[in-house]
This record gives C-alpha cells, sequence and structure tokens, in this order.
C-alpha cells in the first residue's frame, strides 16, 4: 500500500462546508477525511492532504483524485 | 541537566517544532555546526594526503575524532567512520568470508540493515536463522541459544528496537554467543545515543551506529571492531588511503582503520561526530537516559488515558529507551502523524519503521504504527501538546 501526501503550493485557508457529492467521513473543525472507494483522503484547510492506502503504483489515480478535491473545493 | 541550556543549542526548536522523530535522525547543537562549519572555513582540505598546514590540521581533527569515539565507548580495537550504521553493518556482511554452510542468527525485531545484508548471503549458501521475540520485544535467551549451533559464524542483533525501544540484555547474547564460537554484531543506532554503552563490558566483536542519530552530521556512522577479530575483516572497498604500498603485482593494506576508508572521507561529518560526542560527554548518558526514562514514563501514563489506544513496548520505563509505538483503534498511523504535524507542529514517524518482520508479523499492525522517539532537547509539556492533539481527533 502507498500514501500520497500532497502539499499545495499556495495555503488555500479554509475548508468548505462540504465537498458536493464527496462523501465526508470525518468532519472535525480543523480537518476532514474524504472516503473514495479505493481509499481516504485526510484534507486541511491549507490545502494540504494525505491519500491514504493506495495500491503501490497509483500515481495516476492519486492525481485523479486531488483533481476532484480541488474542483469541489475553490 | 539544564533542559533550557541544551535547548537553547538547537535552533531549529526556535521555529516552535516539537521534534520527537529522533529516532530517524536527530537534531544537531551548535558546537556540531560549529565544528563542521570549522572545517570547510578554515581546515577545508583533504586528510592523510598532504604535508601542508590544512591537511595536517584537517588530518588530526579527523583522526582525533576516531579516537574520541574509541574512546567514548570504551572500545580496545579500533573505530571507523561510515557513513551511516547501514553502511557499518555492510562492512561486516562483505568483509567475513563466508563459507556454504555456515549460518547467521538474528531476530524478528530488526531493522532492515540488520536483516537484509544477511539475506543476501544466501546467495553464497549462508542460511539465516530468525528468533521470534515476544510481542514487547523480549528474546527468549534460551530460545536463542538453541538456534546457536557449530555453524553459526555470527549473532547479529539490536541492541535497542527501533520500533519498540526494548534493550536487550546485549552481555548475555554475547556470552551465549561465544561459548558456542560465533562472532557478534550489535547493532547499536538506537542505543548509542541514549545508553551508556561499553564495547569492552559487552564484549562483542562489532559495535555498529549512528552518528546522525547522536548529534552528529547527516552521513555519519561508525563500527567498533575488537582486536580479536580486526584481522578477520576484509575492506569492503579499496582504494585511496587504505593500502601503504602498490606494485604491478600486488598491495599492502594499511595496519589500522584506514583500510576501511577507501577514498576522500566525509570529513566534515567525522569531525562534526567528534564535537557531537564531546557534548554527550559534557551532558554524560547517565544523565541522557534519565532524562529520557522520565519522558518516557509520562508518555506511557498520558497515552494510557486515550481511548482505543494500543501501545507497544514493555510497560517499565527502565527496559526501554525513548522510543513509543502506538496505534488508535479506526485511525491510521499515517493520518495520526500528518495531524499532529499539521495541528501541533509535532514530528513523529509512521508506518513500518524499516521493521516489516516486526510491525507485520509480531505486532499484526498492517498499516504500521505511529513512533515517538525522544531525546535531549524533549520535555513533559510537548507531551502534553501531543496529548492535547491526540485526544481533539479521536
Amino acid at each position: 500500500m502507498e500514501y500520497y501526501h500532497v502539499v499545495p503550493e499556495h495555503a488555500i485557508g479554509y475548508l468548505p462546508g462540504d465537498f458536493k457529492d464527496l462523501k465526508i467521513k470525518i468532519s472535525n473543525p480543523k480537518f476532514c477525511v474524504i472516503s473514495f472507494p479505493d481509499c481516504d483522503v485526510t484534507v486541511f484547510p491549507s490545502g494540504r492532504m494525505l491519500i491514504e492506502n493506495l495500491s503501490i503504483g497509483s500515481d495516476e489515480r492519486a492525481r485523479t483524485i486531488v483533481k476532484e478535491i480541488v474542483a469541489r473545493w475553490l | 541537566m539544564n533542559q533550557a541550556e541544551i535547548r537553547k543549542d538547537f535552533p531549529q526548536l526556535k521555529s516552535g517544532l516539537i521534534y520527537f522523530d529522533s529516532g530517524a535522525t536527530s537534531l544537531k547543537p551548535i558546537p556540531v555546526l560549529d565544528a563542521v562549519q570549522d572545517y570547510y572555513k578554515n581546515l577545508s582540505a583533504n586528510v592523510g594526503r598532504g604535508l601542508h598546514r590544512p591537511s595536517y590540521l584537517a588530518t588530526r581533527a579527523y583522526e582525533e575524532a576516531h579516537e574520541t569515539l574509541l574512546q567514548f565507548f570504551n572500545g580496545k580495537g579500533e573505530a571507523i567512520i561510515t557513513k551511516n550504521c547501514t553502511e557499518a553493518i555492510n562492512l561486516v556482511a562483505h568483509g567475513i568470508e563466508w563459507e556454504q554452510g555456515d549460518n547467521i542468527v538474528t531476530t524478528y525485531l530488526e531493522h532492515n540493515s540488520n536483516l537484509l545484508p544477511w539475506f543476501k548471503l544466501r546467495t553464497q549458501g549462508v542460511d539465516v536463522k530468525i528468533l521470534k521475540c515476544q510481542i514487547d520485544g523480549i528474546i527468549d535467551l534460551k530460545e536463542l541459544s538453541d538456534l546457536i549451533d557449530h555453524k553459526t559464524k555470527l549473532v547479529a542483533i539490536t541492541h535497542a528496537s527501533n520500533v519498540l525501544g526494548t534493550i536487550q540484555p546485549v552481555e548475555d547474547i554475547t556470552e551465549i554467543a561465544k561459548k558456542k564460537g560465533a562472532m557478534v554484531l550489535i547493532d547499536g543506532a538506537q542505543a548509542a545515543p541514549h545508553l551508556k554503552v561499553d564495547f569492552e563490558s559487552i564484549g562483542c566483536d562489532f559495535y555498529a551506529a549512528s552518528g546522525h542519530k547522536m548529534l552528529g552530521p547527516s552521513g555519519t556512522g561508525f563500527l567498533l571492531i575488537n582486536n580479536q577479530v580486526r584481522d578477520r575483516l576484509k575492506p569492503m572497498m579499496l582504494g585511496g588511503g587504505t593500502v601503504t604500498d602498490v606494485t604491478v603485482q600486488q598491495y599492502t593494506l594499511v595496519d589500522n582503520w584506514r583500510r576501511f576508508e577507501a577514498g576522500t572521507p566525509n570529513i566534515s561529518g567525522g569531525i562534526g561526530l567528534g564535537a557531537a560526542v564531546e557534548y554527550l560527554k559534557k551532558i554524560s548518558m547517565e544523565n541522557v537516559r534519565k532524562h529520557e526514562m522520565e519522558l518516557t514514563g509520562y508518555l506511557l501514563d498520558r497515552l494510557k488515558g486515550i481511548p482505543g489506544m494500543k501501545i507497544y513496548g514493555p510497560e517499565d520505563p527502565t527496559k526501554r529507551t525513548g522510543v513509543v509505538s502506538f496505534s488508535i483503534k479506526d485511525i491510521p498511523a499515517h493520518r495520526i502523524a500528518i495531524i499532529l504535524d499539521e495541528l501541533g507542529g509535532i514530528a513523529i514517524r509512521s508506518g513500518f519503521h524499516c521493521a516489516f518482520l516486526l510491525t507485520r508479523e509480531i505486532l499484526k499492525e498492517h498499516m504500521g504504527t505511529a513512533r515517538v522517539s525522544f531525546y535531549i532537547y524533549n520535555s513533559k509539556s510537548e507531551i502534553d501538546i501531543l496529548i492535547g492533539i491526540l485526544k481533539e481527533i479521536i
């Protein structure tokens, strides 16, 4: 299993109330965890993310996940 | 030990960083940084290769670092400076003359660096016997003894686990192995920075450790060899600095540690490592140990109050170093680590800690664990902040 640590170039500074159709597994004032069919993603207001437990060699999938989250954020 | 004064020596702490990852590498105090910079500013020259003053001074400083190491660990043989503990162990793996049918005894506790060099020898017909341990990291000495036989050439064991902190009775282990005719290598990466280590008292043949985990610069480690085995170890690399003479037909190796340090070494690193040892001498290893036991006991106590918490390693702080691995039900270790960093500027390690056999097959933690590892600059108030954030995320 692999994790992907995503660090934004510029901090975003807030967490949206929801991520539209994405499933929020854990909601905390300081972070949330979004659940995808193949992994969980911990997200912070800064835009920093941890994509947890994708299978090894999932770079493309990780990029897709980041795009999906950011598209519903900004 | 004056904590406040010590913390002033670590510039990285000024940012508010809470550094609980000294098991990976330690922070570096100003005297070590000064020693490295002093070499580059004032002594920049190669060692053992010139009659000019800069070379003489650099050579002296670099040689003194070897002496400092040997004295600090009460060694009567040689100290070889390497780039890390992994290289130190590989020096032994590559330096011993192995024969088909030899075996090596090691344990499930080991870091990859004290496992993979031995696994690689399987291609030479060397068997590797691996002893399981209890979940708290205690090795059964009778089981160990039973595993060692007349074909055991080497017993390779960690002094203190990088996952559990468990301190092994290395003197007893060495005695058992020696009675059966085996050489002994101790991986002291997690012990040398934190305990008073007496190489002569342990009685082992090789003691490998990380300089960079004991306040020394990155790219430093060392191997202590006792005099009885020094001629049994062949250099892994040959080149400049390792010989006294070369002809077309043959070469003559230097009769000291230099034959194991081929080429231009990490001169500033070695000098910085000497400065790190001097720094620890001033604090004294007894004080280092006392401080870490207090912190470990305090952390163990405070972690117990957190629901879903599973703490690994001995309950008694006297039986472990300041390394504490834990997991929290339904919260992956990497998530714990990133939340601690983002919310509190707290640096811990998460995952398998380069010890797959231990974390997956003994602890059964298939996603790894979170690990706190202390050193002299850590405090109880930092632990309180860690606990506060952990309680927020449950």
